[in-house]
């Protein structure tokens, strides 16, 4: 394994979040994290990314890791084109180059040439989020982490942006970890799904999405059996438990 | 032929209902209380085609400016230092809350016992004016920066030029910029009212020297001269900020 958390420990703001969580991503493949809000999928995602220390555990990464964040997070002041290039700017490359390549990630996203020198502020929401997955991806990161991605995107974007990232997934060796609520979503998208449960978290379900849906009436079908298995009905449908973090 | 954009029908409006004010008060009062409107722009023509404008006008615009420039680099390598080592932000926000509730006028005396009639006053006095609000506005903006923008570099590794010239130093001039355009407008009236009390040189000189000779003509000449330079000064400010405002980095 490339990628992993090994009993990760992560305290936030006095409460311990994850707590001898074990999680190992293959070099290639996709894997959705399901599980309440406020559980610690974005904190695992975080730790995943070296954005918050572990209190415990060890994290093994082995490549270069891009993060798309929940919210679109594009730099106000840059156009459209020169956020989706901060990541390669970022790895030392020079102005033009970035644009290149950030022009390249953001045809294959699907955002329109008419937009890209547009500012965050006059793009529309799922524009942002393009931007945000032309930026990751741009990078040609070993492991990309996805916190929500396609939340607020009509179903044709969503639909392209997951054929894009699947396509690109298959095309070379990329690991995915991506945080979603959606279950349909999850088996339109992914390899294995883990659900994370329990205060302090850890990985209580991990299952492969086998075989894989090739269409959106077998993703319904096979999201209908995963919602109905005891343990993933017991964590996702109860909710009783309000997590702040 | 397009049509004329209505507020600016009701702006020419405005202006011409000033006029008529202003001719009304000539007709009531007399010319010691205000000279007729058409004899003071013959006068503000003449000032134009003698030359004597120029001096005076660029002895205010160099005052304003100065000042501003002075007050405006003190203001922000202050506001640098405050943000960097906190115990001194403190203090340096005490004495900048003081120097920013400071009446001009106050300055403006203050500095004349300093440095003398026709000295550094109206430089100095732009500048203390300045130098706080920009201080304030740096403080703020070094305050304000972003965690999630912060976050966005650290997980994309950014190198620290990167985070300091793409996150850093565009958050603190969206935070300056405002300020000192604020900071400039007023740098324009700081002068002129800095002139006038010191009666030195300038247009705040020739307006005090035309009203200690009693030619309302020639101080309301002047006080046009001004306005006009006032006007011209925003108009240009606001033409410099919209492309900045709207830039998308081409």
């Amino acid at each position: 394994m490339r990628f992993a958390l090994e009993q990760a420990c992560v305290r936030l703001g006095g409460r311990i979040v994850l707590d001898g969580l074990d999680l190992a991503l293959a070099r290639r493949g996709i894997t959705v994290v399901m599980g309440l809000s406020g559980i610690g999928k974005t904190t695992l995602l975080n730790a995943m990314a070296g954005l918050v220390p572990l209190d415990g555990g060890r994290r093994r990464i082995d490549g270069r890791v891009a993060m798309v964040f929940q919210d679109a997070r594009l730099v106000p002041w840059q156009s459209a084109l020169d956020n989706a290039g901060f990541g390669v700017r970022a790895l030392g490359a020079g102005k033009a180059h970035a644009r290149e390549q950030a022009a390249a990630w953001l045809a294959r996203t699907g955002l329109a040439c008419e937009h890209w020198y547009k500012r965050p502020d006059a793009l529309s929401g799922g524009m942002q989020r393009r931007v945000a997955l032309a930026r990751a991806l741009a990078v040609v990161p070993d492991l990309l982490l996805m916190d929500e991605p396609f939340t607020g995107l009509d179903m044709a974007s969503c639909t392209r942006l997951r054929d894009v990232l699947r396509q690109w997934a298959a095309e070379r060796e990329l690991a995915i970890l991506c945080v979603s609520h959606d279950p349909v979503e999850a088996a339109l998208l992914a390899d294995r799904i883990v659900v994370l449960g329990g205060a302090p978290a850890t990985a209580r379900v991990d299952l492969p999405v086998s075989p894989r849906p090739a269409d959106a009436a077998e993703a319904y079908a096979f999201a209908a059996g995963f919602m109905r298995h005891p343990e993933v009905a017991a964590l996702l449908a109860s909710g009783e438990e309000d997590h702040p973090v | 032929m397009a049509p004329v954009p209505r507020r600016i029908v009701f702006a020419v409006l405005g202006l011409l209902t000033l006029l008529l004010a202003w001719q009304a008060a000539f007709v009531r009062g007399g010319p010691f209380v205000m000279p007729r409107p058409a004899d003071t722009l013959w006068r503000c023509l003449a000032l134009v085609r003698d030359g004597a404008l120029w001096r005076p006008v660029a002895l205010t615009a160099a005052h304003a400016l100065g000042g501003f420039a002075v007050g405006a680099w003190a203001g922000l390598l202050l506001g640098l230092a405050g943000g960097a080592w906190r115990d001194l932000g403190a203090t340096l926000q005490g004495v900048s809350t003081i120097a920013l509730g400071m009446p001009p006028i106050i300055w403006i005396v203050l500095a004349l016992f300093w440095f003398g009639p026709q000295g550094a006053t109206p430089v100095f006095v732009v500048a203390v004016g300045v130098a706080p609000v920009v201080f304030a506005a740096t403080m703020a903006g070094l305050h304000d920066t972003s965690p999630a923008l912060e976050e966005l570099a650290t997980a994309f590794g950014a190198s620290w030029r990167q985070r300091l010239f793409e996150v850093r130093v565009p958050q603190l001039a969206v935070a300056v910029a405002p300020a000192l355009a604020t900071a400039l407008g007023f740098s324009w009236k700081i002068a002129l009212m800095a002139e006038v009390i010191d009666a030195g040189d300038g247009i705040g000189g020739a307006i005090a020297t035309a009203r200690a000779q009693l030619d309302m003509v020639d101080t309301m000449a002047w006080v046009v001269v001004a306005l006009a330079l006032l006007l011209g000064a925003d108009a240009l400010l606001a033409l410099a900020i919209r492309p900045a405002a709207g830039r998308s980095r081409p």
